[in-house]
């Protein structure tokens, strides 16, 4: 980070000790898993501190000390003194008397976000893949009837609009007979969940396996 | 009096034996390779044609957007593609909106850039964090070294390093290489750079966790490039020639799997095969009741 430069000699030095303290607090996170033990709870309020402060180191070095010693100081950009105290207002929350301060920024914020949202770029992305989902039922390729990739368009869209389906009429304007189109749209929006929910599951095996690599790897050199 | 079967037996297992199953089938492949086969996915190999296209000394955009907890997907992609940037004689610009992006890719990437000969400030610069995403990339479309305060993640200027040589606004990117395990990632650069036109080509690099919205935007076009997970980025290390952390990690996920699956499988038939018991008991109650 800005204006922080260890002496690598000293990064290396501390390292193997820094992958030590880790994997203990690794463990200490894992024991939880045995039963609940003061050792997890130890382990859980350091990560809490130090990733609070680290933030806050982070965000002071990167954000705040260049916007004050380099803009303002070197560059003479004095106006950044006004998002700064706008900043600075939200600190008013605490306070019961003053509380209604705090809400400037916070309005300032939520327009801005809200303008930006506005924009035609941000509809972008949703125009892109509404054209793309209007896809042939019909595809040629190399002059040559392709009927797996009709089949594979033909179900795309019919589930497109199955689930449109779902959504638009959610109030169960389908009566009578209409009413399959609702159970297909549900076991549509189940096939697109337990696909998320199975690459959720993949993520939170890559994670153990990342820690697993880090035990036997950076610290036990195993591999 | 209930009788006990098999399928009572394994519902009231406890869990922390499951546990240690998963771990064993984890830790045994990271110790001992098996070697399963990987199968390659067109929008890897697609991304690896892409990035082999651009002509040398091109500008490359590098999204560090990640955290530690991403690490274990992330890196492998992440160091593959900078290894790839780097024979390709691309300068590759690494930027980063997540607190600890920056530093964790420079963590992972410095050990590789200094074993190939890159060098600092001409082959590739971190730019550092930078709070307000949004601002900084509107102005990086006119101005992106004025976006960046002119300063490098040491605090030296940017204008002065010969890596920045030509690179004036985003446009100037050739390509921008994203990690993105949420927000800001991909969807970012995509609405702020690859919607107002300055940058056709956006290479996404989503978590496991995030493949399924990275898949939509591969497939409607508004992202050129996918490598997606751990798996993806396996693929993506064979298919550079270089096999690394993800390939042989993939072993031990494909165990993984395997006993979560089989978990799944062997916990919904005990379910049904005890409610269908609990039925049965019920009928015959009935029955002998009337």
């Amino acid at each position: 980070m800005a204006g922080v430069n260890v002496p690598t000699a000293i990064v290396d030095a501390l390292t193997p000790w820094s992958t030590t303290i880790g994997v203990i607090c690794l463990i200490g996170v894992w024991s939880m898993l045995y039963k609940e033990n003061p050792f997890y709870r130890a382990c859980e309020h350091a990560y809490v501190g130090s990733a609070a402060a680290h933030t806050l180191v982070t965000t002071y070095a990167n954000t705040i000390k260049p916007g004050i010693q380099m803009n303002m100081a070197q560059n003479g950009d004095y106006w950044e003194i006004i998002p700064i105290l706008l900043g600075c207002l939200i600190y008013f929350q605490p306070i019961r008397q003053y509380n209604w301060i705090s809400r400037f920024p916070m309005a300032f914020w939520v327009g801005y976000n809200a303008g930006y949202s506005l924009t035609l770029r941000v509809a972008m992305p949703l125009f892109t893949e509404a054209r793309r989902t209007m896809l042939p039922f019909f595809v040629i390729t190399d002059g040559r009837f392709d009927l797996m990739t009709s089949i594979n368009n033909i179900v795309f869209t019919g589930v497109v609009v199955l689930v449109l389906v779902y959504f638009i009429f959610s109030r169960n304007v389908i009566q009578g007979k209409g009413v399959f189109l609702n159970r297909w749209a549900r076991i549509a929006i189940m096939i697109c969940f337990g696909a998320g929910f199975g690459n959720g599951v993949a993520n939170r095996v890559s994670l153990l396996i990342g820690r697993f690599n880090y035990v036997l790897s950076d610290w036990l050199k195993l591999y | 009096m209930e009788k006990k079967t098999i399928w009572h037996t394994m519902a009231a297992v406890d869990v922390r034996f499951l546990y240690i199953i998963i771990v064993i089938a984890i830790v045994i492949p990271l110790l001992n390779p098996i070697g399963l086969p990987l199968v390659f996915l067109d929008e890897v190999i697609d991304t690896v044609a892409l990035m082999r296209s651009i002509p040398p000394g091109s500008l490359v955009y590098f999204g560090a957007e990640c955290a530690a907890e991403n690490s274990a997907e992330l890196r492998p992609p992440a160091v593959a593609g900078a290894r790839l940037m780097y024979e390709l004689g691309h300068r590759i610009i690494i930027g980063g909106f997540w607190p600890d992006g920056c530093i964790l890719v420079r963590q992972w990437l410095t050990p590789y850039f200094e074993e190939m000969g890159a060098v600092y400030g001409e082959d590739y610069v971190i730019l550092g964090y930078r709070a307000s995403v949004t601002s900084i990339l509107d102005t990086a479309r006119d101005n992106f070294i004025l976006a960046f305060s002119d300063r490098d993640i040491n605090g030296d200027r940017l204008s002065s390093m010969p890596v920045m040589a030509g690179l004036n606004k985003a446009s100037d990117f050739a390509y921008c290489f994203v990690l993105s395990p949420g927000g800001p990632g991909t969807g970012t650069y995509t609405t702020a750079w690859r919607a107002t036109g300055e940058v056709d080509l956006i290479i996404d690099v989503p978590t496991g966790s995030m493949y399924n919205s990275a898949g939509n935007n591969y497939q409607s076009g508004l992202t050129a490039g996918l490598i997606g997970g751990l798996n993806g980025g396996a693929q993506f290390e064979q298919l550079i020639g270089h096999p690394g952390e993800a390939t042989r990690s993939m072993d031990a996920q494909s165990m993984g799997h395997f006993a979560i699956i089989t978990f799944l499988v062997v916990g919904n038939i005990g379910y049904f095969q005890i409610r269908r018991m609990e039925e049965q008991e019920k009928e015959a109650i009935k029955s002998g009741g009337s």
